[in-house]
């Protein structure tokens, strides 16, 4: 469907902010919370200190009536201590109903007696840490009537406490410390900031090692999309110039055949015969080309088995310079040096082969006739060292760089026929063997392909493979003639 | 229209075009690239120029471009050849001011069509006042 929307695609940049986001949410939300409920907690703590506060002082202002009504100091002296016995309680006070101090028990400091005379419902905040409670010391109004005097005693009798009216003779004020207050608010707000920072930096670990996971696995995966997206161009790439490397020999095909039939009849036999050989030339040319774009395909695909086996080196080199030579003995001369290296190595005799061969025959294609085209092997430092030499015509040095691609060829091949694939599948192969080919050479100079291969230890008790064994098998389906 | 100019660096199709020419009464000169092709106009003047458009040194293009800037030359039909059926060379061979094209592999009856239809173009547009 043209209409539904495309997915937005997961940057980077949006996991980031999308794990930022909702780090900094979790650590408010814990931040408002720890406030709210710390908040609430102090209130409680702060109304129950409050209600204790009220009660102590409503307490001892009933208890002190009798004192305050008969004027008895040294009675209203026993409730003040009594009352300082109480935690929290800094001082004890007592008024007279016109304000005059009458004792004072507990703490020195003193607030304006005037103050006594105001009487509030909470408490009043006389210092920064000290709350004062004011109750009024109170007595039944005496009765007036006879009526209010038999009232009062019923009453006094049925409720042990008189309803009545009350007339005001004094004032007790307690002063609590709010210290106690001050430590738990305090307690809780650390309590509350310390489980915010736990959960601060539990979210932003995660949150780390989320983000951390999450980029890593966008970047692999861009990564191989990327990878993948390359070895697709790579792919196209080289189908366009395989399928463009068929057409030429396809146009001599038929153009050839085309001319044959036109005018074969007004031509020479020879002519006849010219084309002829142009048309089988052509299709052995597509023949060559098809098994070497299906050997590198293979050799792409990872197919190219290595199975190391107990070679005889010197053995090996000489039946694959004796297999060149077969084609070549009358145009080129080829040598071998062995002498740097004895005895056997864990080889696989068919990749070797393939190797080799390929550069034995470039070297003959690519070198004048009478030219001496070398193979020489040595060992040493776990490594077997192969060098293919020869006198021809060399490779520039912008060409050496691509030399090994696909379909590439040297600028000055000039009439040379050649795949361009070669060169690929020498490295594919040696590269399947656990080792690497390269090239030294310079322009009418001649080159030097040296392939390394690792030198592991030959295993005892596993078989050799005799010179006429089923390497010749293998060669025989990998290799093909060319004239 | 008897004179005709090759430029193809494949030996044996460039041998074969030539054959062809040759046995249907045409002159033909042939080079294999570009450079020798444009020294080949310019000192014989042929009715004609086939020209392989993918060659090293100089390619089809080129020459294309080198021949419509020389007014003594660019009148001449200019047939390209090309192993590439893609849309954007020729596209670009035509913009150039190719006049037709011919894809490889073709049969000679393919190649002498070609040449008739380049032929009665060129003779139309020369007939016409003002071409």
């Amino acid at each position: 469907m043209d209409d539904v929307p495309p997915r937005r695609p997961l940057t980077s940049s949006l996991v980031v902010r999308l794990t930022v986001s909702t780090c900094v949410l979790i650590v408010a939300t814990c931040v408002v919370l720890s406030v709210v409920l710390v908040r609430r907690h102090i209130r409680d703590i702060r109304d129950g200190l409050v209600e204790r506060g009220r009660a102590i002082t409503g307490f001892v202002a009933h208890e002190a009536e009798l004192g305050v009504l008969s004027g008895d100091l040294g009675a209203l002296r026993q409730i003040a201590t009594f009352a300082q016995g109480n935690s929290d309680v800094l001082y004890c006070r007592f008024f007279d109903r016109r304000g005059r101090l009458l004792v004072s028990g507990g703490d020195g400091r003193v607030a304006d007696p005037s103050e006594a005379r105001a009487l509030e419902a909470g408490p009043v905040v006389v210092a920064p840490d000290v709350w004062e409670f004011r109750a009024a010391i109170s007595t039944p109004e005496m009765p007036r009537t006879r009526e209010e005097l038999l009232a009062d005693h019923a009453a006094e009798e049925s409720l042990g406490g008189s309803d009545g009216p009350r007339e005001r003779i004094g004032v007790v004020a307690i002063g609590i410390a709010l210290e106690k207050l001050h430590q738990h608010r305090r307690l809780a707000f650390a309590t509350a900031a310390v489980f915010t920072l736990v959960v601060a930096i539990l979210a932003v670990a995660t949150a780390a090692l989320l983000l951390h996971g999450m980029l890593g696995a966008l970047a692999s995966a861009a990564a191989m999309t990327e990878e993948r997206g390359r070895l697709a161009e790579l792919k196209a790439g080289f189908v366009t110039q395989a399928s463009h490397e068929f057409r030429t020999p396809l146009a001599v095909i038929l153009s050839c055949c085309s001319v044959l039939r036109r005018y074969g009849g007004r031509m020479a036999l020879e002519q006849q015969q010219k084309r002829l050989g142009k048309i089988e030339n052509s299709v052995r040319h597509m023949t060559e080309l098809l098994e070497d774009v299906l050997t590198l395909g293979h050799a792409e695909s990872g197919r190219l088995s290595c199975v190391h086996r107990p070679t005889d080196v010197a053995g090996l080199c000489e039946e694959i310079l004796a297999d060149v030579r077969a084609m070549a003995s009358t145009s080129h001369n080829l040598v071998f040096d062995g002498t740097a290296c004895r005895g056997e190595a864990m080889l696989d005799a068919k990749l070797v082969r393939q190797i080799i061969r390929n550069l034995l025959v470039n070297a003959v294609k690519y070198s004048p006739r009478g030219g001496t085209v070398r193979l020489a092997v040595a060992r040493g430092d776990g490594a077997l060292v192969f060098r293919v030499s020869d006198q021809g015509i060399g490779i520039a040095p912008e060409d050496q760089a691509r030399l090994f691609e696909p379909f590439h060829r040297g600028g000055n091949v000039g009439e040379i026929e050649g795949s361009g694939l070669g060169l690929a599948i020498t490295r594919k192969a040696a590269e399947s063997h656990g080792g690497a080919v390269r090239v030294e050479s310079a322009v009418g100079q001649g080159a030097v392909f040296v392939v390394t291969l690792p030198d592991t230890a030959v295993e005892p008790g596993a078989t050799a493979l005799s010179k006429h064994g089923s390497g010749r098998h293998g060669a025989a389906i990998l290799s093909r003639g060319r004239s | 229209m008897k004179r005709i100019v090759v430029v193809e660096d494949n030996a044996d199709v460039r041998e074969e075009i030539v054959a062809i020419l040759d046995f249907e009464g045409f002159e033909v000169r042939d080079a294999d690239n570009g450079r020798r092709g444009l020294e080949l106009v310019r000192e014989w003047t042929p009715d004609l120029i086939m020209c392989d458009l993918m060659m090293p040194e100089m390619d089809g293009y080129a020459m294309l471009e080198a021949l419509r800037a020389d007014p003594r030359l660019k009148a001449i039909p200019f047939l390209c050849l090309t192993a590439r059926a893609e849309r954007r060379d020729m596209r670009k061979a035509m913009e150039l001011g190719a006049d037709d094209y011919l894809t490889k592999p073709f049969t000679a009856e393919e190649l002498l069509a070609a040449i008739g239809a380049v032929t009665a173009k060129a003779a139309r547009t020369a007939g016409q006042p003002g071409a």
